[in-house]
């Protein structure tokens, strides 16, 4: 039986070199040649250097990947707040190109910089008012849970993505504070290698605001991305976590798969 | 397309995040792999890594015994092995020559110091014997160091368990995906490492690793039921890499490396025995 994925979006991955290990292929065409293996239609990307150093050429890097492969990769806008005064101007200057549809924010390659803090201000004020999603990081030494929770809730029309479904705070706990905010969203990156988290997350919260990242080229994109084409789930829950869930976010229109890789899997998750 | 999964246990382990853990059966473990398309796992029992790897091993045996037709045959018991200063665990030649007895063709290791760990050095004043009767023998032998996501192997005692021991098949399990400036030389300059699939979070990494060091280095492998076995399948089934290399990997390498167990020993007792007559 050919399963149909009329369209799978991979909301996080990043893209060129990264400090602390060797990434094969990091360029943005060894990710498209990825995705067309795996039938990933569209990447959104947040460059290593926005995350880290620096925020400004990591950016660049994204406008010119998305330029070289149109449709294919959109990006989010980094910012630093380590450079406040800069954080405004770099929101503008991104969003003036179509390609950019969200923003990411890592405090913990910025100095652990708090979630909450001033600098980050405008960032929250500018998604909130243009209703951009706002991808976060979390990690154990981060921002607890909590912070997120009061973020989502001061900020209800943004539509706040949880960096790898908060994964060290335990998944139950998770499922505890995001399940009463809907504008909590849960990016299933990390997470989607264990196996039974796409079936416990589903089973909790149902599929709607569950969205599939693979880390590229951060990670290997497949473990990510087998560990929902496998899940044992509904093909219709597979559908709005792999693709349509991402799109209704991003304002991504279905369109002609770029690839028949994933159409040989079946609808459980085996091989055709 | 036939696959091997190395990297599978079965018991009721105690736990960690995501805080998803169950116990599986060695009937749960095959179903689980008909479901996903896998058709054979080495498997070490929960208890071996986690309580005490002489009675997980006896627990192994005797729940595979018990296991019906049809998922016996599907696994291949991995003995879970210690050094043997403590009486913990026989002497090295006879508890290899036990292992064999059982039908037991692969071993596994947790040194690490870590709780997950069984700590204990590789150094050869502590683990020489027990490598030495492994590696007369040529039986592969996975070692995990049991590893965070961040972690980083230790590697003096890689390079000296492969420089010691090159007759002796090592499997890195869970390597992770941030080593390679490290990894790469150790590949480079011993031909009896070899890499677990899935536990190589590389982005393009079975392919780089493929195109350096040949598709006879890495060993499929999911780490299921932790991990998922979907996933790793996947990452082997679309690797941009020839039919003959996914082969190798799939199974190809691994089914080798467990026939040849006990193989190398068989050829030095016979020229032994040549010698002497």
């Amino acid at each position: 039986m050919r399963a149909d994925w009329p369209l799978v979006v991979d909301a996080h991955c990043h893209l060129g070199a990264f400090r602390n290990f060797h990434i094969p292929d990091n360029d943005i065409d060894g990710m498209v040649h990825v995705m067309d293996l795996l039938g990933i239609d569209v990447a959104v990307v947040a460059a290593h250097a926005g995350i880290y150093a620096d925020y400004r050429f990591g950016n660049d890097q994204v406008m010119a990947a998305a330029a070289r492969h149109p449709g294919r990769v959109l990006g989010y806008c980094c910012i630093n707040p380590n450079y406040s005064s800069e954080v405004a101007g770099e929101l503008e200057r991104c969003f003036a190109d179509p390609a950019f549809r969200g923003i990411k924010l890592h405090p913990e390659l910025h100095g652990d910089y708090p979630l909450d803090g001033p600098a980050y201000r405008p960032v929250w004020e500018y998604a909130a008012e243009h209703r951009v999603p706002v991808l976060s990081h979390s990690y154990f030494a981060g921002d607890p849970l909590g912070v997120f929770a009061a973020l989502a809730d001061e900020y209800p029309t943004v539509p706040l993505l949880l960096g790898h479904a908060g994964l060290d705070y335990g998944l139950d706990r998770v499922v505890g504070v995001v399940a009463e905010r809907r504008n909590i969203h849960l990016d299933l990156t990390g997470p989607l290698s264990w196996d039974g988290v796409v079936e416990y997350l589903v089973g909790e919260l149902g599929p709607d605001r569950l969205i599939f990242g693979s880390d590229m080229p951060f990670m290997n994109a497949p473990l990510q991305l087998g560990g929902c084409v496998y899940a044992r789930v509904d093909h219709a829950a597979k559908e709005r976590i792999l693709g349509a869930n991402a799109a209704a976010l991003f304002g991504i229109e279905p369109g002609d798969r770029r690839d028949a890789a994933l159409a040989e899997v079946g609808e459980s998750g085996a091989p055709a | 397309m036939r696959y091997l999964d190395c990297n599978t246990f079965i018991g009721r382990p105690s736990g960690h995040r995501p805080y998803l853990t169950r116990a599986v059966t060695a009937a749960g473990l095959v179903a689980e792999m008909d479901r996903v398309g896998v058709h054979d796992a080495a498997v070490y029992h929960a208890l071996a890594h986690e309580y005490a790897p002489q009675v997980g091993n006896e627990l192994l045996l005797r729940e595979l015994a018990e296991a019906p037709d049809g998922v016996r045959d599907r696994l291949r018991p991995v003995g879970v092995v210690l050094p043997p200063h403590t009486g913990e665990m026989p002497e090295p030649e006879p508890l290899v020559a036990g292992l064999l007895g059982a039908g037991v063709r692969m071993a596994r290791i947790f040194p690490s110091s870590v709780m997950a760990g069984h700590r204990f050095s590789l150094a050869p004043w502590c683990s020489g014997e027990l490598l030495s009767a492994l590696e007369r023998v040529r039986m592969p032998l996975a070692v995990d160091f049991t590893l965070f996501r961040r972690g980083e192997p230790p590697w003096r005692e890689i390079h000296d368990l492969a420089e010691n021991h090159p007759g002796l098949p090592v499997i890195l399990m869970d390597v992770q995906g941030r080593n390679n400036r490290t990894l790469y030389p150790l590949l480079k300059r011993f031909g009896n490492l070899h890499i677990q699939s899935a536990g190589f979070n590389v982005h393009g990494g079975l392919e780089d690793l493929c195109r350096r060091f040949g598709a006879h280095r890495v060993v499929f492998g999911s780490g299921y039921p932790l991990r998922s076995m979907g996933g790793a399948l996947l990452q082997l089934q679309r690797a941009d890499l020839p039919a003959a290399d996914r082969e190798l990997i799939a199974s190809g390498t691994l089914t080798r490396l467990l026939a040849d167990v006990g193989t190398a020993g068989r050829a030095k007792e016979k020229e032994a025995i040549g010698n002497a007559s």
